[in-house]
């Protein structure tokens, strides 16, 4: 029953060092994905270095760069309008009992609709135009962003706003060095999450409400049988998600969140 | 703060319960919404596209009244269970073990953060190519997208298990089995319960999405059917079905499992945000 | 204060329901050593620790913080290994078996756990468990209204109270005490303070006891121990008669001794 001083257990081998850790992680990864390739028809699954192949086809083609661009822009506009949507009722809902009872059930509903059903009412109202998935994805994504800030809103200590005010700092100051310092982990969760599901909502809503982008060729190649293609698309795409997270979302996260040393932030789901 | 002084001004002029009874503001939440929905129809001189509120709550009730509902939200239903069982399996165990693990976590890790970030659709149309029309597709469809989250939240909650209770338990002799059912688990079991109740959620959406590309029945299927019809009252309807059913499930089922298992805490707020 | 702890029937009662008391047991620490492996090589805490405290009796160990005081209890609680020597507890009758009570800084209660639960979770091996027990301890520390509360809805001091009664529930030979007021407001802490004296006066039970706090430890023992430089360096009776006046002469004094004493081994 005694338990173990603090002396270390015995170190292993392949150990503790994270890049060794990860190394191995990708490794199993690309060993499965060549067991399954070659279990599976070459349709169905692949090899990895074909599909790197046919992606490089479709970028060489100049056929990738146009999708990409239109469901990025789409996905960039889907997240400005959740953003400020989200945000506004976030804080209505963070500051004021009565905004927060009152715009509760419109976040518990967008909560539960199907990103399907906001693409199809958005199509049949829109058309093709871009106005269908930015929209869709704005009405989707928006409850995520709310409940995110309305969370940091609901964090800020009243005990330092009056301790600044008794030191008559002014509001503007307020704002810079306390309440944006404070919500900036919570701004941050709803930013990163409302773009990762922008992305998502958007390749939903391409799939009838739009005639170019990543969701609308995928889904062209799965009716048409050529699996392979569907493929290239997705890692072409995953490529570019993995960009932007490791590119810019990783650096960004490091920094907001230096000041703590617990990451209790189960918001980021 | 000026919103308040402006708010009890008002405020002033109203009878109390307007503004304080909790089911009150509901309502006039919901009336809110119905007028600006009837407003925006008829200003855009779209009553036929934007259905009115008034057309939906008929056709509503009439599905309702016709049955037909029920092969499809059954369909819908089973696909749905059978995805968040196997992500829960598939969640909670690769949970602990990253949890209890520095390696695992390191080597998983990114799996992880790419699974979060995966459109769903990836995951919807690959399980279709593979599984064609069944029940298989949309069940892996949704516990590909789903167990990353239930994963995290189950690892972190292992983390975050207080390790001076362990030190408690040894003090005063406990045996591991107990240390583990009495610690461990409890420990655990909010940030599972999160995670779990956020996979179901996700479950739902992304079967429903699998439905829409491949399937012959199911809720999903039938909001394609009626989009393909350019029928927005259909789609409305089967919306509303689907949602009203999420919200009995989450705040008649699972909001009461919660607060039963977890009124030591004395937390208020409402829950299936708390895993957003 | 003294309203906080409940009146028990029976003014005098000893035993826990179902248990024959074993009463108080004596602590033996012989030629005791700790080293530990750290990254930068060995660390020497202390060795050649030798103490005999008599059953019943209230014994304080003093050390400033990194002394190694904690790491001292933690090996007399068996939580902890020694590098070299053993301690050893026994009863009165010859009895070596002897059931330890830890009362920790922080409470440690299983927030999940109501207080009678947490009470409960310690009692896994005793077949004469039975609520009784647990409520019966809760009385003795004044808890009486709180029985199915959980954690987060107690104060501190409450908290800490229950962890008392935990210790306590097990009728222990000796009851192990590290710096169990340290983290509490000093009302409170006087509160528990005053509490502890009258229920080792009616339990006779052995309590070793850590602290940093010196009026503490010349209002609560019998014996202080200091403890520095890797060896206990002194060893003083309190002369001072119960119950004790912080403000008296005697106690002035004898405090003023001891601390001369403590910080002697600075030299």
């Amino acid at each position: 029953m005694a338990t173990s001083n603090r002396g270390l257990p015995a170190i292993s081998l392949i150990k503790s060092n994270t890049w060794t850790a990860r190394l191995f992680g990708l490794l199993i990864g690309l060993a499965a994905w060549f067991a399954l390739a070659t279990v599976f028809p070459n349709d169905l699954m692949p090899y990895p270095y074909e599909t790197i192949e046919l992606a490089w086809g479709l970028v060489e083609s100049g056929v990738a760069w146009p999708n990409l661009r239109d469901t990025l822009l789409r996905t960039f506009w889907g997240f400005i309008g959740s953003s400020l949507l989200g945000v506004a009722l976030g804080v209505f809902m963070g500051i004021n009992n009565y905004s927060q009872r009152f715009f509760t059930p419109y976040v518990v509903i967008g909560l539960s609709v199907p990103a399907i059903a906001w693409a199809a009412v958005t199509t049949i109202v829109y058309g093709f135009s871009i106005m269908a998935p930015v929209v869709a994805t704005v009405l989707t994504t928006f409850p995520y962003v709310a409940i995110n800030v309305w969370k940091g809103v609901e964090n800020l200590e009243p005990n330092l706003i009056n301790m600044s005010r008794s030191f008559n700092i002014s509001r503007r100051r307020m704002l810079r060095r306390l309440i944006i310092p404070s919500a900036a982990p919570f701004l941050f969760s709803s930013f990163r999450f409302g773009l990762a599901i922008s992305w998502k909502i958007v390749t939903i809503a391409e799939i009838f409400a739009a005639s170019s982008g990543v969701g609308y060729k995928l889904m062209q190649s799965y009716q048409v049988y050529k699996f392979e293609e569907a493929w290239a698309w997705a890692s072409l795409f995953i490529i570019v998600i993995l960009g932007i997270e490791y590119g810019i979302i990783k650096p960004i996260e490091r920094r907001v969140f230096e000041y703590r040393h617990d990451a209790d932030f189960a918001l980021i789901g | 703060m000026s919103t308040k002084t402006a708010q009890s001004r008002i405020a002033g002029t109203l009878p109390e319960f307007l503004y304080t009874d909790n089911r009150v503001i509901f309502v006039e939440s919901i009336i809110a919404v119905m007028v600006v929905w009837a407003l925006v129809a008829h200003g855009l001189n779209m009553t036929e596209t934007i259905a009115s509120p008034l057309i939906i709550t008929e056709s509503t009730h009439a599905l309702l009244m016709s049955g037909d509902w029920v092969v499809h939200f059954t369909a819908t239903f089973r696909r749905v269970m059978y995805g968040f069982i196997l992500t829960t399996i598939i969640g909670t165990i690769l949970g602990i073990v990253m949890g209890m693990s520095d390696f695992w976590e390191f080597a998983l890790q990114d799996y992880i953060t790419i699974g979060l970030a995966m459109p769903s659709l990836f995951a919807a149309i690959f399980a279709a190519m593979w599984f064609g029309i069944s029940d298989i597709t949309p069940m892996v469809a949704g516990t590909i997208i789903a167990f990353p989250f239930l994963t995290q939240n189950v690892y972190e909650g292992v983390h975050n298990i207080d390790n001076r209770l362990l030190m408690m338990s040894s003090s005063f002799d406990v045996s591991r089995k107990r240390v583990i059912k009495r610690v461990v688990f409890q420990g655990v079991l909010p940030e599972w319960f999160a995670g779990a109740r956020y996979s179901f959620a996700i479950c739902w959406k992304i079967t429903t999405l699998a439905e829409l590309v491949a399937a012959s029945n199911g809720i999903g299927y039938m909001i394609e059917l009626h989009l393909n019809a350019l029928s927005l009252a259909g789609v409305l309807t089967w919306t509303a079905l689907f949602t009203i059913t999420i919200l009995i499930v989450e705040y008649g089922i699972l909001q009461q499992i919660e607060k039963r298992l977890f009124d030591w805490r004395q937390e208020s707020g409402m829950s299936m945000m708390g895993a957003a | 204060m003294s309203s906080d702890m409940a009146k028990t029937d029976n003014e005098n009662a000893v035993n826990l329901p179902g248990e024959e008391s074993g009463g108080a047991a004596s602590i033996h620490i012989e030629n005791l050593g700790k080293t530990f492996d750290t990254a930068e090589g060995t660390e020497e805490v202390f060795s050649d620790i030798n103490i005999d405290i008599e059953p019943g009796t209230f014994v304080c160990l003093l050390g400033k913080s990194g002394s190694g005081k904690s790491t001292m209890l933690n090996i007399v609680s068996e939580v902890l290994e020694p590098t070299e020597g053993r301690v050893r507890f026994e009863y009165p009758s010859g009895e070596e078996d002897v059931t330890l009570g830890h009362v920790f800084q922080d409470p440690r209660l299983l927030p999940w756990n109501t207080c009678v639960n947490n009470i409960e979770y310690v009692h896994e091996n005793n077949p004469n468990y039975t609520d009784e027990v647990a409520k019966r301890s809760l009385d003795l520390v004044g808890l009486s209204e709180h029985y199915d509360k959980y954690p987060t809805q107690l104060s501190g001091g409450q908290r800490q109270r229950v962890g008392i009664a935990r210790a306590l529930s097990t009728d222990p030979g000796v009851l192990l005490m590290d710096e169990p007021f340290s983290n509490l407001d000093e009302i409170t802490a006087e509160n528990l303070r005053e509490e502890l004296l009258d229920i080792w006066s009616r339990l006779n039970k052995t309590v070793f006891f850590v602290t940093h706090d010196m009026t503490e430890a010349i209002q609560l023992c019998d014996r202080i121990l200091m403890l520095g430089k890797g060896r206990i360096y002194a060893d003083l009776e309190n002369p001072l008669e119960r119950p004790r006046r912080m403000d008296s002469d005697e106690f002035l004094k004898f405090r003023q001794k001891a601390v001369d004493k403590f910080h002697s081994i600075e030299d």
